[in-house]
């Protein structure tokens, strides 16, 4: 029977594999040991193990060290273990994994889109394109909002804090998987997103043009909160699928929680402004000429027989608020 | 929005937190010392007590009108108590500094008068006579009352006849009257009563409530026996639904005239009471120029510190730039409509919030249309109505109309909207 040796950090980073076919072998920091594992707390002649080919185990047997060697959450001192393969002791601060050759391993997994998808967003041309969009975006942002003759430097200024925010955003993760993942991946963060930024961006201006079709005025604010609650948590789980150790479930939990908690917020907020008495009117504000406007326009007979329903919706009001007093 | 300074009427009501500076010269000649040795004992301060502290929260003037012992004074001054009796008491208290507990028996809201009574009985009271007819303009007359409770002072000042542009009757009176008058008689040579202090605009430009408003008050008190007045609150009540109607009809007395402003075609001054001020902004360095013009009738009807109503503004903004292209016009064009407000003072405890209904109408092109209502909680059948409408068919300029109505029926407030749809439009 050959035995496979697996070396693990405290934190489950992989370290060392070593194979024997030996049915004796020691484990310890000293080099006459069969099996050297040099961490400062594991003893020069830590472990003897003897193979037992008839229960299909390993005798393990500590030569009651200053640290001694932990199994299932105990603590043994010169004692006898029986292991089974696959089972892990804790010497020092490492873990120790054994197994027999022919135990299985777990299947290969599938190579996602959603890996290819975040690997090409990385590529110069991806970035360039989407930056060329950024570019693109803010000119047309500064020329139809800016009030001044030159929208140069709106232009400039709105373009320039875009790209602070994704390069630090993306510093941030770069340095989140540098240290979890040990690989940077600067631009595939980048480039996803401000892909997702941009489409956010855009879909606000459209849920704008679609309020004022639509004469909603509740309709921005809910947009704006569930489109930038889907854009963080569409966010986040790119940046921890290319940043962190983090398996499938912790990642979508953690992304769709955020987005929710971001939605939650908003809508609560929401709830208590409503509650409180307001002097001013609250009305929809956004104009656009009426080429914008793609609906048939009401008239004015129609206009005001709805509007004369909001005498009715003000005393239904006032009645609440009497019986709230009462 | 802001009124012209010169607009701006102080009701002479006074707060515990004013404090003043100003020395008022009341020049007293033989005539003003007669008449203030003779009506002395009939002049009352009017003070309106918070029950727990025992302390003024308001005070005005008062005097004795009537042989039965009635005391007249300004509504106003008396709405805390009136409004919140439970919280609030009610004295007056003459030169002696004797205290007398009153009661208010009736009120004219619209006028901003009150009779108050005694809740003792009492020694008969020296009565002012009501005068038969009004003094000729430019005569003098003379306003007592207690300025910033400093003590009782007599006033001389010119007759200056109604004021011109009123909705609410009021009588021009020059000379200073201070907050503090507020109630007290205004008398003539022979010291007969001419009219009621009410309000001052500053600058030795008073208010006065006309002899016959109060002669009408006393002639109801008289006919119906005092203790058979309907409960204040539906005294009030009853007024101001007249008020609205009075109102109403005065602002359909004529066709409405309309003016030019800019590339739009709008109205003007729509009823006597009502003046309109504008100005432009078209300096050359400007990017978007605007011409406007803002109306609003003159006075409204004091309900409470809280509360005013019977009123009506409106503003036109015709808005246009060379400069600017067409989307940034608009984007700058929506922040003009943002923060409409009623043109009334109203808090929680009286109206409603807003409920407002908006869309795109069809008039000749595009136009944002917003139509907002809020109810009053004392006054069930009446709404401050606003109206917002701005013109979304022409690339580069605009017209936004705007109006509040403070006070109205639901059919009134929608007869307003709708004509007032029709009037703004762009020049033919």
């Amino acid at each position: 029977m050959e035995t496979i040796i697996e070396v693990y950090s405290r934190s489950g980073k992989f370290l060392e594999r070593f194979r024997t076919s030996k049915t004796s072998f020691t484990l310890g920091r000293a080099f006459s040991c069969d099996v050297i594992l040099s961490e400062p707390h594991i003893s020069p002649h830590h472990v003897t193990v003897e193979v037992n080919e008839s229960l299909n185990a390993w005798q393990l047997t500590d030569a009651d060290t200053i640290n001694g060697t932990g199994f299932k959450n105990r603590r043994c001192h010169g004692e006898s273990l029986l292991l089974q393969s696959g089972d892990e002791v804790v010497m020092g601060k490492w873990r120790i994994r054994f197994y027999q050759s022919t135990h299985a391993v777990t299947e290969t997994v599938r190579l996602t889109s959603a890996d290819t998808f975040l690997s090409s967003m990385g590529q110069p041309l991806v970035i360039g394109i989407v930056l060329s969009l950024f570019v693109i975006y803010t000119g047309l942002q500064s020329q139809t909002s800016s009030l001044h003759d030159s929208w140069l430097s709106s232009w400039t200024n709105h373009l320039i804090g875009y790209l602070i925010f994704l390069a630090m955003w993306s510093a941030l993760w770069t340095f989140v998987g540098r240290v979890s993942r040990h690989e940077m991946r600067f631009f595939s963060h980048f480039g996803t997103t401000a892909l997702l930024l941009m489409i956010l961006l855009l879909f606000e201006e459209f849920a704008k043009w679609l309020a004022f079709n639509w004469q909603s005025n509740h309709l921005p604010g809910f947009v704006e909160r569930w489109s930038f609650g889907i854009f963080l948590g569409l966010a986040l789980w790119s940046n921890m699928y290319l940043a962190t150790n983090h398996g499938p479930k912790t990642r979508r939990r953690f992304s769709i929680g955020m987005a929710f908690l971001v939605i939650g917020y908003g809508t609560v907020q929401e709830h208590i402004q409503k509650k409180d008495f307001i002097a001013l009117p609250v009305y929809s504000d956004i104009l656009y000429h009426q080429d914008y406007y793609w609906m048939t326009p009401t008239s004015q007979e129609e206009f005001l027989t709805k509007s004369a329903q909001t005498f009715e919706t003000a005393a239904q009001q006032s009645d609440d608020k009497e019986e709230t007093t009462n | 929005m802001s009124i012209p300074l010169k607009n701006r009427v102080t009701i002479l009501v006074l707060g515990l937190t004013l404090s003043f500076s100003s020395i008022i010269n009341a020049q007293v000649d033989s005539n003003a010392k007669t008449l203030f040795d003779q009506f002395s004992q009939s002049v009352y301060q009017v003070r309106v007590l918070e029950k727990q502290s025992r302390t003024k929260a308001a005070i005005g003037s008062g005097f004795f009108a009537s042989s039965q012992g009635l005391l007249v004074s300004n509504y106003h001054v008396v709405a805390p108590y009136v409004q919140e009796p439970d919280k609030y008491a009610l004295e007056v208290v003459n030169q002696e500094n004797n205290r007398l507990p009153m009661d208010v028996i009736a009120v004219d809201v619209i006028n901003d008068l009150a009779l108050l009574k005694p809740t003792t009985i009492l020694s008969k009271r020296l009565a002012i006579p009501l005068s038969h007819q009004l003094p000729v303009k430019g005569e003098e007359i003379y306003s007592l009352g207690n300025p910033h409770d400093l003590g009782f002072t007599v006033v001389e000042g010119t007759f200056n006849g109604y004021v011109a542009k009123a909705f609410y009757s009021r009588l021009l009176f020059t000379g200073p009257i201070n907050p503090g008058m507020s109630g007290g008689p205004v008398l003539n040579r022979q010291g007969e009563l001419v009219g009621v202090n009410v309000a001052t605009a500053g600058n030795e430009l008073g208010f006065l409530v006309p002899l016959e408003k109060i002669r009408a008050l006393l002639n109801k008190a008289q006919l119906n026996h005092i203790d058979d007045f309907t409960s204040l609150q539906k005294q009030i009540i009853q007024q101001v639904y007249k008020n609205e109607s009075l109102f109403m009809q005065a602002l359909y007395q004529k066709k409405w005239p309309e003016k030019n402003l800019g590339k739009a075609q709008v109205i003007g001054e729509i009823a006597p009471f009502i003046s309109c001020w504008g100005d432009a902004q078209n300096d050359d360095e400007r990017l978007i120029k605007s011409v406007y013009t803002r109306c609003r009738s003159e006075g409204s009807m004091f309900l409470s510190p809280r509360l005013s109503t019977g009123s009506v503004e409106y503003e036109f903004h015709f808005v246009y730039t060379t400069r600017l292209n067409s989307h940034q016009f608009y984007q700058w064009y929506s922040n003009r409509i943002r923060h409409m407000s009623a043109g009334n003072r109203a808090t929680k405890t009286d109206v409603s919030s807003f409920v407002c209904h908006e869309d795109i109408v069809n008039k000749e092109g595009a136009y944002k249309s917003v139509f907002c209502s809020r109810q009053y909680h004392n006054f069930p059948l009446l709404y401050d109505v606003l109206f917002v409408t701005a013109s979304l068919d022409r690339y580069q300029e605009g017209v936004i109309s705007h109006f509040a109505l403070g006070g109205v029926t639901k059919k009134n407030g929608i007869r307003f909207a709708q004509d007032f749809m029709r009037y703004s439009r762009w020049k033919p």
